[in-house]
């Protein structure tokens, strides 16, 4: 921090990630609320069509889809912040010497507030209908925080590679949608077949975060959910590294190409 | 590099890459398949030698495309060289478009914060300076305005305005104050010429020749990404006149090429 240029955009940093707060939600602080009833209706319309057909035998199954549908909200929102802010970004990084890191990773200052607020009302509906305590709280604020490196990562990677191909984006706009029904949000894994269920678990990386999401909320069994912390971590670490590695390998090429 | 001196470029060029068409999978790999390149090389600039002492004050002169905004860039640490070298004793502070880093949908008073700190002006400074930065832009009366609601000249002179207050010792930008109305292009006039005339080292792309004339000591000209002439700001700027009079007369020519 020596440096008066880090300090120079740590300064910026600040303020951009303040800006993308304060002009959020038409500059309403409830706004962090009323984003949350998009995941909460999504996550009742499959609690009254699926209860029936799978969620009877389930230990809080309403509670394990909610808190699957946040989850799975999250990270498309921030593949498509990344999306965007590269976009954006572009144009901006052509008339400044600011390290293109730091016009970007302000856009993620506000789906990240909202996600910790929303694993919070997860939270505080679990110690309402499952007693959960604050460790549980502080368990999901984690995994929340790898969620968000693994979204980062995945982000970065396809918004980087759209600037070399733009039907990337086009690509990942049809096929992204297909991952709520890859990922066990309103189903439980041991309702697939062996093989099935063994493909999601290695194929999907969504897959061990939501199972260590529904594990950690409710502390009540979810098949498959053993080792899904271990793979939570080894995944964020992964795709954060790729990510970040492409975008860097890639940045040069976003800024110059005409 | 010597002590006085803030930026050497030493014979250099840069290239971009211009695709044929818009880029997809399947075109790369139509392309890849029939050996043909996706895209064409442009140089923007070539085999270009400047060298600017502490305190110097260098316009760049050229037509519309000629390379100006790539050295610039170059210049400013922006762009890479595609080939050559670049040595920078400090870094410089840019000012290429005005707006930038801008919020919209915030009021002004916010977006001096913001600006102020995309040039790296510290926030107390900025708190202390608002009033001195609305007062120059004459916006005193929109400070909770939306920016999105000013007019192109109103954000020019916000931002202007807010790139005086950065205290780099080393400028590189584009001069243009068109957007802005009379009054407030006097004054930014009075506030560059200031500028000028103080120690900072100065690099700015020009189209007023008069202006480059009497605020600067040298003066660099480029034509197709060549430098044509540099030197002595009066001499290289007669030459460039004269060469675009004789252009708006007869049929184009190419000074960088007659130059080659």
């Amino acid at each position: 921090m020596s440096n008066p240029l880090f300090r120079g955009d740590a300064a910026l940093f600040r303020a951009l990630c303040r800006n993308q707060i304060i002009s959020s939600d038409y500059r309403s602080g409830l706004g962090v609320l009323w984003s949350f009833l998009g995941p909460l209706l999504k996550a009742t319309v499959f609690y009254l069509i699926f209860h029936e057909i799978w969620g009877r035998s389930v230990t809080h199954f309403g509670l394990k889809i909610l808190v699957g549908v946040v989850a799975l909200q999250f990270f498309h929102s921030i593949v498509q912040y990344s999306q965007q802010g590269i976009r954006q970004g572009q144009g901006t990084a052509l008339h400044t010497t600011v390290p293109f890191e730091v016009l970007l990773f302000p856009t993620y200052a506000v789906p990240t507030l909202k996600l910790m607020t929303e694993l919070t009302i997860c939270w505080l509906a679990a110690a309402f209908f499952a007693g959960a305590g604050i460790m549980v709280w502080v368990r999901l604020l984690a995994l929340g925080l790898l969620l968000l490196a693994f979204s980062i990562g995945t982000g970065l990677l396809i918004a980087s590679l759209q600037t070399l191909a733009r039907d990337i984006s086009e690509i990942w706009h049809h096929l992204s949608p297909l991952l709520l029904f890859l990922t066990p949000v309103f189903y439980s894994l041991d309702r697939l077949p062996e093989n099935v269920a063994g493909i999601v678990r290695a194929l999907n990386p969504l897959c061990p975060f939501v199972l260590a999401f529904q594990s950690s909320l409710t502390a009540s069994p979810v098949p498959g959910a053993g080792g899904a912390w271990i793979a939570s971590i080894a995944w964020s670490a992964g795709a954060l590294a790729a990510g970040y590695t492409v975008f860097r390998a890639l940045e040069k090429e976003i800024v110059e190409n005409l | 590099m010597s002590g006085g001196t803030v930026l050497r470029l030493a014979g250099v060029s840069k290239k971009f890459r211009v695709y044929r068409s818009e880029r997809t999978l399947f075109r790369y790999l139509m392309r890849t398949l029939s050996g043909e390149p996706i895209h064409d090389t442009l140089w923007a600039l070539r085999g270009v030698d400047l060298e600017l002492r502490r305190g110097d004050k260098v316009a760049v002169l050229g037509r519309n495309g000629a390379g100006k905004s790539t050295l610039l860039r170059l210049a400013a640490g922006i762009y890479g060289p595609s080939s050559g070298t670049i040595e920078r004793s400090e870094p410089g502070l840019a000012l290429f478009r005005y707006g930038v880093g801008m919020q919209a949908d915030l009021p002004v008073i916010e977006n001096i914060l913001t600006t102020g700190a995309f040039y790296r002006i510290p926030l107390a400074r900025l708190r202390e300076r608002s009033e001195a930065i609305l007062r120059f832009s004459g916006l005193e009366h929109l400070r909770y305005h939306p920016v999105k609601r000013l007019s192109s000249g109103q954000v020019q002179r916000l931002n202007f305005s807010i790139f005086l207050e950065a205290g780099f010792s080393f400028l590189v930008f584009d001069e243009s104050t068109s957007m802005a109305d009379i009054e407030f292009r006097a004054r930014a006039a009075v506030a560059l010429r200031e500028l000028l005339r103080s120690d900072k080292t100065v690099l700015l792309a020009t189209h007023q020749l008069d202006f480059a004339a009497q605020n600067c000591d040298r003066a660099i000209w480029l034509e197709d990404g060549r430098v044509v002439q540099s030197g002595g700001v009066r001499e290289v700027s007669e030459a460039y006149e004269a060469f675009c009079e004789k252009l708006a007369r007869g049929p184009a020519v190419n000074a960088g090429k007659a130059a080659i």
